[in-house]
C-alpha cells in the first residue's frame, strides 16, 4: 500500500514536472491545422499569382486576405526562427511562467470556475425554449465567458509576473544571466500564451461536447405525434442553421463616387457648399442616401434585383437568404406584404443603353407578410448560382404606400452551405486566441514600464476603450475637430470589437480563413507586434534596479 | 619586465546620481570611481551602509546605468550577453523564486546559460552537494531558512562556472560553518584563477579572503590597496622570532634606546593593526571631515518611545554612564590613546564597572599627575561597595522624588 502511494506520488511529480511541455504540445497540435492551411494557401497563392494574378487580386477582399496571409506567414516564419534559435533561453522563462501560474493557482481557479459554470449555462440562461436558441445562447455565452476569463488571466499573469519580479528584485539575478532583455519579455508572452491556448482548447472542447449533447438525436416517442414532429423539425433547424458553416455574401452595391463628386461639384458652383466640412458632410449623406436607395423596394413597383458574387457554382450546396427589412418612415406599419423572386441573366435580352446583363425572374412563392426589424431566413435552390458564381435575387414590395429597405451593411445576405460546424468553430477559436494574444502583448508592454496596479488598470482601460471604440466612432460622425480627434483615437486604439467571430459562428456564417488571417495579422502581428516592440524598447532602456524616490 | 595582467573589471570615473521623477538629481550614490580588477584577483569592496557598494555592483551588472563614466568587464560593456556568460552573481538577499525547489531553481538558471540536459543535471547535482542541500533539494525555497537560501543563491551563481564571481554580502545569514565554507570556497576559486569581487560588512571575512580592498564612503574611494599594505604601520618595525628570554629582550631594548633615544617606545607583541580597526579609522576620518553620505550615519540615542519606563533603573544607568565618562577622561589624554573606536555602549558591563571602581580612587590622582601621563592598568576587580553606594543614592533619590510628588499631589 505504501509502495503504491509512493508510486502514485512519483507519477504525480512526473506529471507536474512535464506539464509545461504537455501544454506546449496541446498548443502546437491545436495550431497545426492553421499552419497547414496557411502553407496550402501560400502554395495556392503562388500558383495563382503565376497563372492569373488578376483573378486573385481583382477584388479588395482578395487583396486584403493576400496581405493578411503574407503578414501571417512572415510573422510565423519569424517566430519559428526565434524559437528555434533561442528556444532554450526563451522556453526557460516561459516554462517558469507556467509553473508560477500553477503555483499561484490562478489558472486552476479559472478552470474550476469555468467547469462549474459552463454546464449550468443551459439552465440559468433564458432562451426561446427551442433547441436552436438554446444552442446559440450556450455557445455565445460559453465562448464569451472563456474569452473574458482567459483575457483576465493573460493580463493578470503578464503584469503580476513581470512587475512582481522587478519588485521582488528577482529580476536582478535574472538580468545578470546571458539573456537579452527582449528574450525575457518574449518568454513571458510565450508562457502566458501556451497556458491560455491550452486552457482555451480545453474549454472549447467542453463547450463542443455540450453542444453535441444539446443537439443529439432523442427519442420523442413519448410526445404526441405533432409535438414529436415539431421537436424533430427544431433539431433539424439546429443542424441546418447553427451547426453548419455557410459562406455569406452581400449584394454588390454600385460605386456612387462619380455621382457624389458631381453633386458636390454642382453644390460648390452654386455656392451651397463652401467649406471642407460641408463638403465632407454632403459626401457622407449622399453616399448613405444612394446606398439605401439601391437597397430599397418601393410600393407597387417592379421588383428590385440584387446581384451576389463570390458563390461556389455547385447546385448541390443549399442556399439560404437571410434578410432584415427596415422602414424609412416610422409611421409605416411594422409588417408588410412582399414577394421574393429568383432571377437569372438572359442572353441577348439587353436593351440599348443598358449596362450589365438583362435579368428575368420567377416568384419564389406567393405574396407573404414580412415583419420589420426582424431577421428571417428562407431556403433557396442551389441551382440559383450560375457558373460564374453569381446569383440574382429580387424583391417586390406589395405594400400600397410605404418604401421598405434592407440595410446595405448586412441587412440582406445569401448564405451558401460549405462545410460542417467544427472547422468554423476552430477558426473562431483562432480569432479569440488572437484577441488574447493582443491583450497579453499590451499587458507585457504596460508591465515593462509601470508597476503592477497601474499596469493592470492601464490594460483594462485600453481594453474597454478598444471595445467601445466602434460605438464611440459611430456617435461622433459629426464634422468638427473634437469628433475628428475622437475618431482618430478610436482608429488608433486596438479594435477589439472589429473581429468578433461568435455572432457569425452561432448564426452558421462562415468565419473564413481570410477573416482569421486578418484577425491574426491585425491583432496579433499588427497591434500585438507594435506593443511588443514598444515593450522591448522600454524594457531595454529601463534601469531594473532603479531606486524610485 | 612586469607580467602583463588581464583586466577583468575596469571603471573610469564612474558616477551615479539617483534622480527623482522630474529628473532632478537627489542623491550622488557614487562619485568618480576608478577601479581596476585583474584576472585572478579577489577584491573586497567595503563601506558602511549607503556608501555605494551595491550601486557599484548594480552598475557592473548593467542593472543601473552610469550618470557619468564608463564600465568595462572583460573589455566589453556590462550589458553584453557574451560578458554575462562569464559572470556569476550572488545578490545580497537571495532573490529567488519561493515556489521553485532547489533543483528546479538551478535547472532554470542552467537553461538560461544554454546548458544541455545532461550537463545541467551533472552541475545541479554537484552544486547541490557542494552547498550541502542534498536532503532539501525538492523542498520549495520558500520553506528554506535564510542560510539555506543563501547557499542556493551561491549555487546559482556558480552554475555557469564563471570567470568573474560577484558576491554581495556572501556570509550574511550563514552559520559559522557555512561562513567558513564560503571563505574556503573563495580561496579555492582564487586558486583556480577566478576573479572575485566581494562586497561585505564583515571585515574579518574580507581580511581573510581578499588580496585587495577598496573602502568606499559617501560614494567615494577612501582607501584602496593590498590588504597587507593598508594594514602595515610604516613607522614601526616588527621583529618576529622564536620565544626570546627576558635578558635578551632587555638587551635589545637597550640597543634600540641607544640608537633611537630613550623616549623610543618599545612594545613587545604584534604591531599589526586589525582590518576592523583600520576600517573604522577611515570611516571616522571621513566623518570628521563631514563628508556627505546618502547612507546611515552614526547611531544616536534610542527613540523616545523605545526608552525604558523604569525611572529608577534609568537613573542608575545614567549615573553609571556618567561615571564611566568621568573615568575615561584621563585615559583619552594619554599619549597612547587608541584610534577612534565604536561608540561607547550605554549598557553597564563588567569592564565598565571595573573601570568605575578604579576611577573612584584614581580620579584625583590622575588629575594631579596629568603632567606625567601613564597608561592606566585596568583593575579587573569589581568594587561592590561603590555599586552599593550608587544603588543607595538612586533609591534615596527615587524616594525623595516620590515623596516630593506625593506632597505636591496632596
Amino acid at each position: 500500500m505504501k509502495r503504491l502511494a509512493e508510486n502514485l506520488k512519483g507519477l504525480l511529480r512526473w506529471i507536474v514536472r512535464w506539464l509545461p511541455e504537455a501544454l506546449l504540445l496541446i498548443l502546437l497540435v491545436g495550431l497545426a491545422p492553421a499552419v497547414l492551411f496557411f502553407a496550402q494557401a501560400v502554395a495556392e497563392t503562388a500558383g495563382k499569382v503565376w497563372s492569373d494574378s488578376g483573378a486573385l487580386f481583382g477584388s479588395r477582399a482578395g487583396k486584403v486576405n493576400a496581405l493578411a496571409w503574407t503578414v501571417c506567414v512572415l510573422g510565423g516564419l519569424g517566430l519559428t526562427w526565434l524559437i528555434l534559435s533561442r528556444l532554450q533561453c526563451i522556453w526557460a522563462v516561459a516554462r517558469k511562467m507556467i509553473v508560477e501560474a500553477m503555483h499561484r493557482k490562478v489558472a486552476l481557479v479559472i478552470l474550476v470556475f469555468f467547469v462549474v459554470l459552463m454546464p449550468s449555462l443551459p439552465f440559468i440562461l433564458k432562451t426561446e425554449g427551442n433547441p436552436k436558441s438554446q444552442v446559440q445562447i450556450v455557445v455565445t455565452y460559453a465562448l464569451a465567458l472563456s474569452q473574458v476569463l482567459l483575457s483576465l488571466l493573460a493580463v493578470l499573469l503578464c503584469t503580476a509576473s513581470v512587475c512582481g519580479e522587478i519588485d521582488n528584485k528577482q529580476i536582478q539575478v535574472l538580468d545578470s544571466k546571458p539573456m537579452p532583455r527582449w528574450h525575457y519579455l518574449v518568454g513571458k508572452l510565450l508562457g502566458v500564451m501556451v497556458l491560455c491556448s491550452a486552457l482555451l482548447f480545453l474549454m472549447a472542447g467542453s463547450v463542443y461536447g455540450l453542444v453535441l449533447v444539446l443537439s443529439r438525436d432523442r427519442d420523442f416517442s413519448h410526445l404526441a405525434p405533432w409535438e414529436a414532429r415539431q421537436a424533430q423539425l427544431d433539431l433539424a433547424k439546429v443542424r441546418q442553421e447553427v451547426l453548419v458553416t455557410r459562406r455569406s455574401v452581400y449584394p454588390v452595391i454600385p460605386d456612387y463616387s462619380a455621382a457624389v463628386e458631381e453633386d458636390v461639384r454642382k453644390g460648390r458652383e452654386e455656392g451651397t457648399i463652401t467649406t471642407p466640412l460641408q463638403m465632407l458632410r454632403r459626401r457622407l449623406e449622399l453616399h448613405k442616401q444612394l446606398r439605401n436607395q439601391f437597397m430599397s423596394a418601393g410600393p407597387m413597383r417592379a421588383p428590385s434585383v440584387w446581384r451576389f458574387e463570390g458563390l461556389k457554382p455547385d447546385p448541390s450546396l443549399p442556399l439560404t437568404l437571410r434578410f432584415k427589412p427596415r422602414r424609412f418612415n416610422y409611421q409605416a406599419p411594422g409588417s408588410f406584404p412582399g414577394q421574393w423572386f429568383l432571377c437569372r441573366e438572359v442572353e441577348g435580352g439587353q436593351e440599348a443603353g443598358q449596362e450589365g446583363p438583362s435579368i428575368t425572374g420567377e416568384p419564389l412563392s406567393g405574396v407573404r407578410t414580412y415583419v420589420v426589424d426582424r431577421a428571417q431566413e428562407i431556403a433557396l435552390p442551389g441551382a440559383l448560382v450560375n457558373e460564374g458564381g453569381v446569383a440574382y435575387v429580387g424583391f417586390a414590395n406589395a405594400a400600397t404606400e410605404y418604401v421598405y429597405y434592407f440595410d446595405p451593411d448586412g441587412g440582406l445576405e445569401l448564405l451558401q452551405r460549405t462545410e460542417g460546424f467544427l472547422p468554423n468553430y476552430y477558426r473562431s477559436l483562432l480569432v479569440i486566441l488572437s484577441h488574447i494574444l493582443l491583450l497579453a502583448c499590451i499587458s507585457t508592454m504596460a508591465a515593462a514600464a509601470l508597476s503592477f496596479p497601474v499596469a493592470s488598470l492601464t490594460v483594462g482601460g485600453i481594453f474597454i476603450a478598444g471595445m467601445i471604440s466602434p460605438w464611440v466612432a459611430s456617435i461622433s460622425s459629426e464634422p468638427g475637430i473634437f469628433p475628428a480627434l475622437i475618431r482618430a483615437l478610436c482608429y488608433v486604439l486596438p479594435q477589439f470589437a472589429r473581429f468578433g467571430p461568435i455572432g457569425d459562428l452561432v448564426n452558421g456564417r462562415a468565419v473564413g480563413w481570410g477573416y482569421v488571417g486578418q484577425a491574426i495579422a491585425v491583432l496579433g502581428f499588427g497591434w500585438g507586434g507594435i506593443s511588443m516592440l514598444l515593450a522591448a524598447y522600454i524594457y531595454h532602456k529601463r534601469e531594473l534596479a532603479r531606486v524610485i524616490l | 619586465m612586469a607580467k602583463k595582467t588581464e583586466t577583468v573589471i575596469e571603471t573610469v570615473e564612474l558616477t551615479k546620481v539617483y534622480k527623482d521623477f522630474w529628473g532632478r538629481g537627489r542623491v550622488k550614490a557614487l562619485d568618480s570611481l576608478s577601479l581596476t580588477v585583474s584576472k585572478g584577483e579577489v577584491l573586497g569592496l567595503l563601506g558602511p551602509n549607503g556608501s555605494g557598494k551595491t550601486t557599484t555592483v548594480r552598475l557592473l551588472l548593467g542593472l543601473l546605468f552610469p550618470t557619468r563614466g564608463l564600465v568595462y568587464m572583460f573589455g566589453r560593456g556590462p550589458r553584453d550577453v557574451d560578458t554575462k556568460k562569464l559572470v556569476g552573481y550572488m545578490p545580497e538577499e537571495s532573490n529567488l523564486y519561493s515556489y521553485l525547489n532547489a533543483e528546479e531553481t538551478l535547472n532554470f538558471f542552467g537553461r538560461l546559460f544554454g546548458l544541455s540536459g545532461a550537463e545541467r543535471t551533472k552541475r545541479v547535482d554537484s552544486l547541490i552537494e557542494m552547498v550541502g542541500l542534498q536532503r532539501a533539494r525538492r523542498r520549495p525555497i520558500g520553506e528554506f531558512s535564510k542560510g539555506m537560501a543563501r547557499r542556493i543563491g551561491l549555487a546559482q551563481a556558480l552554475i555557469n562556472d564563471p570567470d568573474l564571481l560577484i558576491l554581495d554580502e556572501p556570509t550574511t545569514g550563514l552559520d559559522p560553518i557555512g561562513s567558513k565554507e564560503m571563505k574556503d570556497l573563495i580561496g579555492m576559486l582564487r586558486k583556480r584563477g577566478k576573479t572575485i569581487l566581494v562586497c561585505s560588512h564583515l571585515l574579518a571575512d574580507v581580511e581573510e579572503t581578499c588580496d585587495r580592498v577598496c573602502i568606499l564612503y559617501g560614494g567615494k574611494v577612501r582607501a584602496m590597496g593590498e590588504v597587507k599594505d593598508l594594514l602595515l604601520k610604516q613607522e614601526m618595525t616588527q621583529i618576529r622570532s622564536p620565544k626570546v628570554p627576558e635578558p635578551v629582550l632587555e638587551h635589545i631594548a637597550e640597543l634600540i634606546h641607544s640608537s633611537l633615544g630613550s623616549d623610543a617606545l618599545i612594545e613587545v607583541g604584534s604591531p599589526t593593526q586589525k582590518l576592523e580597526e583600520f576600517f573604522l579609522e577611515v570611516v571616522a576620518t571621513a566623518r570628521r571631515e563631514r563628508l556627505a553620505t546618502s547612507g546611515a550615519e552614526a547611531g544616536g540615542r534610542a527613540a523616545e518611545f523605545l526608552a525604558p519606563k523604569d525611572e529608577a533603573g534609568e537613573a542608575l544607568v545614567d549615573k553609571l554612564v556618567a561615571a564611566s565618562q568621568r573615568a575615561e577622561a584621563p585615559a583619552e589624554k594619554a599619549p597612547q590613546a587608541q584610534p577612534a573606536g565604536p561608540e561607547p555602549s550605554s549598557a553597564p558591563d563588567e569592564g565598565l564597572l571595573a573601570e568605575l571602581a578604579a576611577s573612584r580612587d584614581e580620579a584625583a590622582k590622575a588629575e594631579e599627575k596629568q603632567e606625567e601621563p601613564k597608561p592606566v592598568a585596568p583593575d579587573t576587580s569589581v568594587r561592590h561597595d561603590l555599586l552599593d553606594d550608587l544603588l543607595d543614592e538612586v533609591k534615596e533619590g527615587g524616594q525623595k522624588e516620590g515623596r516630593g510628588n506625593g506632597e505636591e499631589a496632596g
